[in-house]
């Protein structure tokens, strides 16, 4: 079975490390970092590359925020369902709507824990398995 | 012994005697020793049956109660004795009544009683005894006597009540002629004749008759009764009946009849009419008076009902006036009552709440004043034509004389003279002439013009009197000297008349027009008045400085003549159409680059040519000012327009730094909770090294965080003092701080010297403090760095600038500059608050300045800021 592949978009150093400490906790991940919303957007516009399974968004980025990002993402065909899990300091209700709106896994607040990524993976794998099915 | 029939006998009546005993209706006992037989009767009278008294005490304790021993003893000694004689003794039943029995006994071993219940006979004599002591009661209490007449002995017995209102006693010989005796004689013949028919018809004699008492010779009347009893054959034997004695009641009769007979007398001779009515205005009694004059029989009359008799314009007030006599029993009202014949009569009604038979009624004494009422109407006439001929007389006359050079006196004189001057002829005569009561202002003058008069002059003056009451009124005199008979004689004929009302309403008109002048005079409105040929007569102060010419040259000439050109043939039209139309026009005019709105009347007076008036205003002010409030409105509201926008602007702003307050806050502080976690799991020593070294620099990110907060906080709450700030010299010294800080960079400061302004010195320190750590930060990458600061000249000031040659940034993402928390970089190439920027624009705006940035990304970048007017507001009206 291929490892699940992971894209984190957060800038800060610290919380990258919070984060992929506790992603490869939870085993075969195979993970890529993006700094920023324009980085992020690029890595999935290149077509080299396969989509990964989940998307960890942070919404606060340089150049283009997160909100952004989502709904570029949404906008664009070929990542309209790519699961997207928001991964934020920040618990405007706001923003919270508006991701809603746009379509995501989940609304999570920082640090990333282990059972609300463990139940976001479930949940993308479930859905894979049923479109194989 | 056996079947012997004595025993048998004996046997038989015992048993008789015994069922004799049991029914004979009568109580009674039979008592052996202490044995008791008692009958049936015993058992019904006394209530106790046979079972429940079956010995003797057991009977004499129920019916005597305590007192059963005494009993007993008594009937043992009644027994000894051999009961004598019937006692009356009294028992108790069982039904508790007491009753009185005579008890009758007999018998030795075996007693016999009876036992006989006298209560009712008892009481039926109590009853008798107490109806004839009644009986003779009422009788002496209704002086009623009673007597029984033996016809056929001619003898009468009488009751001593009888006697007594006859006057007799038992030796009065009481036979038929001895009744007729006492009978009075005017009435004894009638009264024989009556008794005879009585007797003979077999009737009642029933009849009130007088008598004369034999004791006293007093008079009295009594009413008599009696009924004959007749024998087996029909005749009369027997006479029994009552006599009363009714002398008051008689007399009172007879008085009640004088009295009346003079009441309705008086009644009915009344001059005024006399109405007894009832509350619902029904009559019950009305006077002679009453219907004659209202021309009714008295039949007629006592049919009605008043309210027939008021006319209808006389109902409402009639209600209201018997409303007061039922509240208060009296009032008196004029009225109208209709006659039979429809005609009205004036009347005044005293009407009174009066008792009349148990009830209360109306008792109305009605007076014809139809004479009066003509009376009162002749004298109002008079009065008048009295009033309208002396106003018609408002002048007197006179004629005086003097001799060479003495004074005039008065020889006659006639008219109203004391209606004008208070005094009598005879009062001026006395005086000699009027002059003295002339006024002490104009007496002299009147004296002089008299006494210059030479003959056949004449003269007309007018001067002020002082009447006789002190007040004061006006005489216009008018006269002619004449030569006398006598030599030296100058006769003066005059009239003088009382010319009061005419100077006071010259007086009053005096006053209005100095109103009117002095209006004129002031007035900021333009007034004018013209005549017939529309030329001014009389215009306000005003014109003069709009004419240009004083009012005295104003006055008589014409529009054309005062006014220019066409604008002055306009006013004539306009001036000819308001005369000829007679109506008030209103139109605008434009005159000497002014506006002005003019109302023009025509005015006509009874006896005067006509004329016209008019007033204009100058409207040109007023315009002006309303356009000013205009423009002055519009600004206001672009300014409220402005200011709500920078509100809302503000709000937003506000809105969105608490979001990233909160946003940043919560960042370290997650970033310490996953530490934590990391901490708890990890084992590795050198790596629980690094995370506790990050934990601590997330702990001091959090402490920047608050601090920048409070700084930003602290900014824009100070106050704000500008003075004169060198900023090259902040700059060179911050410049050297940073260069301290990191000593192994190598970065070029150039500060342009003697940067001067007017502003907060501390505000000043934090602006150029972040912006020049800014430069520094954003250079680390540059292969030269390179910072410059330095002034032009912009248009609204200095402009300001700190210019670097570092990492620059993408314009496109300018705006998220100055917002607080936002970065354009990431913040692994250039750590930092994020607060930087926003801290100094915040600066520069509460010195009213503004700032700005240029960049490309790679090529540095320059930040310009100006210190513009300090927190001012544009208050002059934009043109």
């Amino acid at each position: 079975m291929n490892s699940f592949r992971v894209l984190l978009v957060e800038d800060n150093p610290d919380d990258e490390f919070l984060a992929v400490w506790t992603l490869k906790k939870e085993g075969d991940v195979s993970l890529k970092v993006a700094r920023d919303g324009r980085e992020a957007l690029d890595l999935l516009r290149s077509s080299g590359e396969p989509l990964p399974d989940l998307v960890i968004l942070d919404l606060r980025l340089p150049k283009i925020d997160g909100i952004e990002v989502l709904r570029r993402i949404r906008e664009e065909e070929t990542t309209r369902r790519l699961p997207v899990l928001v991964l934020t300091s920040s618990e405007d209700r706001g923003d919270k709507e508006i991701c809603r709106d746009y379509g995501i896994l989940a609304f999570l607040s920082k640090p990333l824990r282990r059972d609300d990524l463990r139940r976001a993976i479930t949940a993308v794998s479930n859905e894979t398995r049923d479109e194989v099915c | 012994m056996n079947g012997s029939p004595i025993t048998d006998i004996s046997r038989i009546s015992r048993e008789l005697l015994l069922e004799l005993v049991e029914n004979i209706p009568i109580a009674a006992l039979v008592i052996a020793g202490e044995h008791l037989y008692c009958n049936h009767a015993a058992e019904l009278l006394t209530g106790y049956s046979r079972n429940e008294v079956a010995t003797f005490p057991q009977w004499l304790e129920k019916v005597f109660g305590p007192e059963h021993r005494n009993m007993r003893k008594r009937f043992e000694r009644e027994k000894a004795a051999g009961f004598p004689l019937p006692r009356e003794v009294h028992i108790t039943c069982r039904d508790g009544t007491r009753r009185t029995v005579e008890f009758a006994a007999t018998g030795k071993e075996h007693v016999f009683c009876i036992l006989h219940d006298l209560t009712d006979r008892l009481q039926a004599a109590q009853t008798i005894r107490d109806n004839e002591t009644l009986l003779r009661e009422a009788q002496r209490i209704g002086n009623l006597g009673i007597y029984e007449y033996d016809l056929a002995h001619d003898r009468w017995t009488s009751s001593r009540e009888m006697d007594r209102i006859f006057g007799i006693d038992d030796a009065y010989p009481k036979t038929f002629a001895s009744w007729q005796d006492l009978v009075h004689p005017d009435c004894r013949d009638d009264m024989s004749r009556y008794f005879s028919s009585s007797l003979a018809e077999h009737r009642w004699f029933d009849m009130e008759y007088r008598i004369v008492r034999p004791c006293d010779g007093v008079e009295r009347w009594v009413y008599g009764t009696g009924e004959f009893t007749h024998d087996a054959g029909g005749r009369p034997v027997r006479m029994i009946g009552t006599i009363q004695d009714i002398t008051d009641r008689k007399e009172t009769e007879r008085r009640l009849h004088v009295s009346e007979t003079k009441y309705r007398d008086l009644f009915d001779e009344a001059t005024d009419a006399i109405f007894i009515l009832e509350l619902d205005g029904r009559f019950i009694d009305v006077n002679r008076t009453a219907y004659t004059r209202l021309g009714y029989t008295k039949q007629e009359l006592l049919s009605l009902n008043i309210r027939q008799l008021d006319p209808p314009e006389y109902a409402k007030l009639v209600s209201r006036r018997l409303q007061r006599v039922r509240d208060r029993g009296v009032a008196v009202f004029d009225s109208a009552h209709r006659r039979k014949d429809g005609s009205i009569m004036p009347v005044e009604v005293n009407c009174r709440l009066h008792e009349y038979e148990g009830r209360q009624v109306y008792f109305s004494v009605i007076r014809d004043i139809t004479e009066r009422k003509r009376a009162e109407q002749l004298l109002r006439e008079s009065e008048e034509r009295y009033r309208r001929f002396s106003s018609l007389t408002s002048d007197y006359v006179y004629s005086c004389s003097r001799l060479g050079d003495g004074p005039f006196r008065v020889r006659w004189i006639a008219g109203a003279v004391e209606r004008i001057t208070g005094y009598s002829q005879d009062e001026i005569m006395a005086r000699g002439c009027w002059l003295p009561f002339v006024h002490r202002d104009d007496r002299k003058r009147v004296g002089d013009n008299l006494l210059s008069l030479a003959p056949e002059e004449s003269l007309i003056d007018e001067f002020r009197l002082v009447r006789k009451d002190g007040s004061v009124c006006w005489i216009q005199e008018a006269c002619s000297c004449e030569r006398g008979s006598l030599p030296e004689e100058l006769l003066l004929y005059g009239t003088a008349r009382d010319i009061t009302k005419r100077k006071v309403v010259e007086e009053e008109l005096r006053e209005v027009d100095t109103i009117f002048s002095m209006f004129l005079e002031h007035s900021p409105i333009y007034v004018f008045f013209k005549d017939e040929h529309l030329r001014a007569t009389r215009v306000s102060r005003n014109f003069e400085a709009l004419l240009g010419r004083p009012v005295n040259e104003i006055v008589g000439r014409s529009m054309g003549e005062l006014f220019p050109g066409d604008f002055g043939r306009k006013i004539e039209a306009d001036d000819r159409k308001v005369m000829g139309d007679g109506v008030a026009m209103e139109l605008e005019e434009q005159f000497d680059g002014r506006t002005f709105k003019t109302i023009k009347f025509p005015i006509s007076l009874a006896g005067h040519p006509p004329m016209m008036a008019g007033i204009t205003i100058d409207l040109t002010d007023l315009k002006e000012a309303q356009q000013a409030v205009v423009v002055l409105n519009e600004h206001l509201e672009r300014l409220v327009s402005e200011r709500t926008t920078a509100l809302e602007k503000t709000n937003e702003e506000l809105a969105s730094f608490c979001y990233t307050v909160s946003h940043e806050l919560r960042a370290p502080i997650a970033r310490i909770q996953g530490f934590c976690t990391v901490l708890a799991e990890e084992g590795d020593e050198r790596r629980r090294g690094f995370i506790r070294e990050r934990l601590t620099h997330a702990s001091r990110q959090l402490q920047g965080v608050v601090d920048a907060i409070l700084m930003l906080s602290r900014l824009s709450r100070v106050e704000l003092v500008p003075v004169r700030v060198d900023l090259s010299e902040i700059v060179r010294r911050k410049g050297r701080a940073l260069q301290a800080e990191q000593p192994e960079r190598q970065v070029e400061l150039v500060v342009h010297p003697g940067i001067i302004a007017s502003a907060d010195p501390g505000l000043m320190e934090i602006c150029l403090e972040n912006l020049l750590s800014n430069a520094y930060k954003f250079t680390t990458q540059a292969e030269s760095p390179r910072i410059e600061f330095g002034s032009s000249r912009g248009p609204d000031g200095p402009v300001y600038y700190v210019r670097d040659n570092g990492a620059g940034f993408d314009m496109t993402y300018s705006d998220m500059l100055y917002a607080p928390f936002q970065r354009l970089h990431q913040h692994r190439e250039f750590p930092g608050s994020g607060i930087g920027l926003a801290t100094v624009k915040r600066a520069v705006e509460r010195h009213g300045g503004r700032i700005w940035a240029e960049s490309k990304v790679g090529e540095g970048a320059t930040f310009y800021f100006t210190l513009g007017g300090i927190g001012s507001w544009p208050i002059q009206p934009k043109a």
